[in-house]
């Protein structure tokens, strides 16, 4: 995770859920660290990063105005102008002069809404000295901040009514030529703001922190896990409640199912008839179109034997065929021609295999008669005798093979739908019939036609009928009781098919909720460790001389610690710090965690508050030290402070802050610019050479022409900066393109194309140049160390440096 | 008081190495004669040096603070006490002696 307290990305937490996947062991951790890992790719498959301005950027703030915010009055809009580039920006004034409200509208703008109170509360509860955002006099607040990322510009607007409430927050970004609106409560911003607070006030903070829980609140913010980690906390937290909802309903659907299936089967069953067997139920995880099918309750009819209320009149249908039949075949059979039929057709066959067969017929003896065609004719009647046959055995054998079926099933449904043995009557009486009716072909015999005789006898019996009609009226009756069942399940039904998903899931979605809290107590862990080593060193450097270093910080659950020791290790109380000490020591972890941000600048408030003098040295000293990166605004009453940081930082600019207590109308004016120290210093120098009783001999032409030369680079830069900002440009390679140019008269040439675009700015170098282009050889020599050229006297000197003033007001003041 | 004094004597050095008056006089503006420091200094050193010469005069207009009992500090920390002569010692560096 490096050893900075970056943002949390969807890749680094999808390698650390990978991490404990992998560690995990088989069962249910490790389907809840597969489910986790699961949504944090979907995550990362699908999280655009190219509208979220705190991804991939490095803003600094260039502008910020406000107008009927707090102090700041309504009828004139303050507006203060920024250097992007790192350093420091000392905003000076005394107490009322509007500071505060200056920090706080940076904040307004950057959340898009007002600080939430410290403390609430009504009567004699109400917090005496929170703050009214919106101004006094006014019925809208309005703050605007740009911030400027290379080329890139971002502009945020928000606007506060007088009851607190945010009427309008915008965010513009201006990137490549392209404007767009950006709705910034779907990026990482506010994480980003949260995660990396870039404005610091210690009476806000000193506040806010008042209970162990608010110390927890504070630090797990510098934590920054971000954006990325909210998302899939929040998705897991809705992935987890659907499915728990899914299973909640899929619960209460079953236990309303069991309640009136539970009904149907009390009032279905009845001892004297059929049961149903008892209904098993499922678990969600099942296929709910099995469940119907083992539990007998499709829709599409039941697998099990039925007899329906036709069979017994199909069966005696069938009875009555056989019946018709053998009357028949046994009509056919007493006829005379039937008896000759065999030997008649046993002639027919010899006789035509003859040559000759005479005309002497010799069944009759009549002559003169073609006797064998005749007894064809009469052989071909014998076939239809054999049809008959054929029909009866045929229908003996359906009505066999129905009774067959329609007495297993009868036997089926009245033993409840179990495979039973055959009722005895089954064996004693129709069984051996059966049996006997049971004939493959040819031709049949007079057991056969007994058998049939007797089968349908038997069907035809009050015995066939009872048995048939008890089984059809049950078989009703469960079919009945079935579709009731049906009934009482078909709710459930529906709500298992639409929640299956979701509720078979809930067990793993609720192990996944439970690994994310793993997960966060281990990134806790490890943030607070780094954030820990980190912030120890600002407490080092604010406090070594007292000894104090923080020795661990921690954050667990609702609980939070700060451990603090004194010179000897031990444990010092948060109780024991002083007022200055404690400042120190909440302002340290601001100073450590502005590395890891998207933000390239820290606004400081007040940041001295109960500080001694040592400690405004030590701060002055640890804001140096994080300026080198970014541009750190400093809003102080503390003279000290003010002339520490100028001390301490070539590129460092002060500015008056003043408020006009009648109209509330604040100003700001610049005061400590570079170029204008540089050569009053250069004065100061001249001023030293000339008050010696008897003059010099060296007038100090080299130190003065030296510093004059610094101040119109510095002048230039300022003029090259400004330009890049109002053009849109990258100042950090504008800055770049001038700094590349040795000589100054090159670095006007470069400069005056870089503000090409900015009429005013030309002329303004160009009458910069004429003022100072007879001195600029003597500067550069001067700088180069070679040997001066024109007038080095002090009085000529002194009329050097007023020229390079006048160029450099020229240059700063377009 | 040692600090103070190196800063007054470099001061005086520098001022008188850089522009070598006459007569010696009264050794006032001791923050402009370190400015004096920067005499022949070569370019590249130059923005450090001036940087480095801004503290030490704070250190001086500090330390004169401290005796003539204008501060709060009556017992100076270590640890400002060493970061004082650090800068002190790095401009005693830039003095044209120690280059030499």
């Amino acid at each position: 995770m490096g050893t900075l307290l970056s943002l949390l990305t969807f890749e680094q937490l999808v390698d650390k859920i990978a991490e404990f996947h992998d560690r995990a062991r088989v069962g249910e951790s490790r389907n809840g660290w597969k489910k986790l890992l699961e949504v944090a790719k979907g995550l990362a498959g699908t999280a655009s990063r190219d509208n979220d301005p705190s991804a991939d950027s490095a803003w600094y703030l260039t502008e910020v105005q406000a107008q009927g915010y707090q102090g700041i009055g309504g009828e004139q809009s303050l507006s203060i102008e920024l250097d992007p580039t790192p350093g420091i920006t000392v905003i000076h004034g005394a107490n009322g002069s509007g500071k505060s409200s200056i920090a706080d509208a940076i904040e307004t703008a950057l959340q898009g809404r007002v600080r939430e109170p410290a403390l609430e509360g009504r009567g004699g509860n109400v917090p005496i000295w929170e703050r009214e955002h919106c101004g006094r006099d006014v019925q809208q607040a309005t703050v605007a901040l740009t911030l400027r990322s290379g080329s890139n510009s971002l502009r945020l607007r928000c606007c506060i009514d007088r009851s607190g409430t945010t009427t309008e927050w915008s965010a513009r970004q201006s990137s490549d030529g392209a404007d767009r609106e950006i709705d910034l409560s779907a990026t990482g911003w506010l994480s980003a703001v949260t995660g990396y607070r870039p404005v610091f006030s210690y009476a806000v903070v000193e506040r806010e922190v008042q209970l162990a829980r608010n110390l927890q609140q504070f630090l797990e913010r510098l934590l920054a896990f971000g954006s990325c980690f909210d998302v899939l906390d929040q998705e897991i937290e809705n992935r987890s409640a659907a499915a728990i909802e899914a299973r909640d309903r899929w619960d209460a659907a079953l236990r309303d199912a069991q309640a009136r299936a539970s009904e149907v089967d009390k009032e279905r069953a009845r001892e004297d008839r059929t049961q149903l067997l008892p209904m098993e139920w499922p678990t969600a995880d099942q296929d709910p179109d099995s469940w119907l099918r083992r539990s007998e309750l499709t829709e599409t009819g039941i697998a099990l034997p039925e007899v329906p209320a036709t069979t017994l009149d199909n069966l005696r249908g069938l009875a009555a065929a056989v019946e018709h039949e053998l009357t028949e075949l046994r009509e056919a059979e007493t006829s005379l021609h039937a008896q000759l039929a065999g030997p008649l057709r046993d002639l027919h066959a010899e006789a035509e295999i003859l040559d000759d067969v005479g005309d002497l017929c010799p069944v009759c003896a009549t002559e003169g008669v073609p006797w064998l065609d005749r007894l064809g004719e009469a052989v071909a009647d014998v076939i239809e005798i054999q049809t008959r046959q054929d029909s009866c055995r045929e229908a003996i054998a359906s009505l066999r093979a129905s009774t067959v079926d329609v007495l297993g099933n009868v036997a089926a449904v009245l033993a409840g739908g179990e495979q039973l043995e055959k009722p005895g009557w089954w064996q004693a009486t129709i069984a051996p019939l059966l049996d006997e009716a049971q004939q493959a072909g040819g031709r049949i015999t007079t057991g056969l036609r007994t058998a049939g005789s007797a089968v349908v006898a038997w069907v035809n019996s009050p015995d066939c009928e009872e048995a048939v009609l008890a089984a059809s009226a049950e078989s009703d009756h469960l079919r009945q009781w079935r579709h009731a069942r049906r009934e009482a399940v078909d709710d459930f039904v529906t709500v298992w098919r639409s929640t299956a998903d979701d509720a078979s899931q809930a067990a793993v979605w609720s192990s996944a909720k439970t690994r994310l809290a793993t997960l966060r107590t281990s990134l806790r862990s490890e943030r607070a460790n780094v954030l820990g080593a980190q912030t120890n060193l600002k407490v080092e450097a604010l406090l070594a001389d007292v000894g104090i270093t923080l020795e661990s910080i921690t954050v667990q659950g609702r609980q939070a610690s700060l451990r603090v020791i004194d010179q000897q290790d031990r444990d010092l109380q948060l109780s024991m710090l002083s007022a200055g000490q404690r400042n120190a020591l909440l302002l340290a972890p601001m100073l450590a965690v502005s590395d890891g941000g998207p933000f390239r600048f820290l606004v400081l408030d007040d940041p001295v508050h109960a500080f001694d003098q040592v400690r405004v040295d030590r701060l002055a000293a640890a804001v140096s030290e994080v300026a080198k990166a970014r541009r750190v605004l400093v809003l102080t009453h503390d003279e000290r402070l003010k002339e520490h940081l100028l001390a301490r930082n070539a590129n460092c600019d002060v500015r008056g802050v003043a408020r006009d207590p009648g109209t509330g109308i604040v100003t700001s004016a610049v005061q400590g610019e570079m170029w204008k120290v540089l050569l009053l210093d250069a004065l100061g120098v001249l001023d030293t050479a000339q008050t010696q009783p008897q003059g010099v001999t060296l007038p100090p032409y080299d130190i003065v022409r030296g510093l004059c030369r610094q101040a119109f680079d510095n002048a230039l830069r300022s003029l090259v900066l400004r330009a890049a900002v109002r053009q849109s440009r990258a100042p950090d390679q504008d800055l770049q393109e001038l700094d590349d140019e040795d000589r100054t008269r090159a670095r006007i040439r470069r400069a005056r194309q870089l503000v090409a675009s900015i009429p005013a700015a030309g002329t303004a170098l160009d009458d910069a140049e004429q003022l100072v282009g007879a001195y600029l050889d003597g500067w550069n020599r001067s700088s180069h160390g070679n040997p001066p050229v024109g007038a080095q006297d002090i009085p000529s000197l002194r009329a050097e440096v007023q020229t390079a003033q006048q160029a450099c007001e020229r240059i700063t003041t377009i | 008081m040692d600090l103070r004094i190196r800063l007054e004597l470099l001061a005086a050095a520098a001022f008188d190495e850089a522009c070598q008056p006459s007569v010696r006089g009264r050794q006032s503006r001791a923050k402009h004669r370190l400015l004096h420091l920067l005499h022949n200094l070569p370019n590249d050193q130059a923005a450090e040096a001036y940087k480095l010469i801004r503290l030490g005069a704070y250190v001086m207009e500090e330390s004169s603070n401290i005796l003539h009992g204008r501060s709060g500090m009556i017992d100076l920390p270590r640890v400002v006490v060493d970061e004082w002569r650090s800068i002190v010692e790095q401009l005693e560096a830039l003095a044209p002696s120690a280059r030499a």
